[in-house]
């Protein structure tokens, strides 16, 4: 491994490992809270993060284009 | 890069076999928090990947084709989405969830048999395994196969 291998897996688990703690934080408040957000609410906040998702992907793509790459 | 999937996965794991639910509401419920899970996990993962593009490490037709396949991950999120929305039942909804893991494991072999970079390779198959490992660990923990 080198340095640049290091420096991106070090981003990787940085990203990661967070995750799995909420992950982890989420789901043991759900098991514990009687009160859960409705189903609509938790889906709600969902799809905000798949829209984000999209939009970043046809922003990468727009820039390739701006750049002068064809795919 | 292994270790960080491991982890991952087991933190996953661990946490949906954490109590159990007592109701068909409450295990919706769990199962529309998972796809919000999902939905977190992947933005994290574009983001890395983005940064892993900047720095030169993943080449571009590549980055293109890992982008596109998060689109449409997305929009297989949103449709997973509705899908929850819908069913009436915890059966229901695992079958939503079921569904979604099929299309996952799909994406990931276009991914296999697309991309020329090792690292994008790697990268892109840890973090679909991620995904897919949260969704089939919560359809198996209700009840799903």
């Amino acid at each position: 491994m080198n340095s640049a291998e290091a420096l991106v897996l070090a981003q990787l688990l940085s990203q990661l490992l967070p995750f799995g703690i909420g992950i982890y934080n989420q789901i043991r408040e759900a098991n514990a809270d009687a009160n859960l957000k409705p189903i609509e609410d938790i889906l709600k906040l969902a799809d905000a993060n798949y829209q984000a998702i999209i939009d970043a992907a046809k922003a990468q793509e727009a820039q390739a284009q701006a750049d002068g790459v064809s795919q | 890069m292994k270790k960080a999937f491991s982890l991952l996965a087991l933190v996953a794991l661990g946490a949906i076999l954490t109590g159990c639910p007592s109701t068909s509401s409450t295990q919706r419920q769990q199962i529309a928090q998972a796809s919000q899970n999902v939905s977190i996990v992947l933005k994290g993962a574009q983001q890395a990947e983005i940064v892993s593009y900047q720095q030169h490490l993943i080449p571009i037709q590549d980055h293109l084709f890992i982008q596109h396949q998060f689109s449409s991950i997305g929009t297989l999120g949103q449709t997973t989405d509705t899908c929850i929305l819908n069913s009436t039942n915890t059966s229901g909804a695992v079958t939503c969830i079921n569904a979604a893991v099929v299309a996952v494991d799909q994406i990931n072999t276009n991914g296999g048999l697309y991309l020329k970079s090792d690292k994008a390779k790697q990268d892109f198959s840890m973090t679909i395994l991620s995904i897919r490992t949260i969704l089939a660990s919560i359809a198996q923990a209700l009840g799903g196969k």
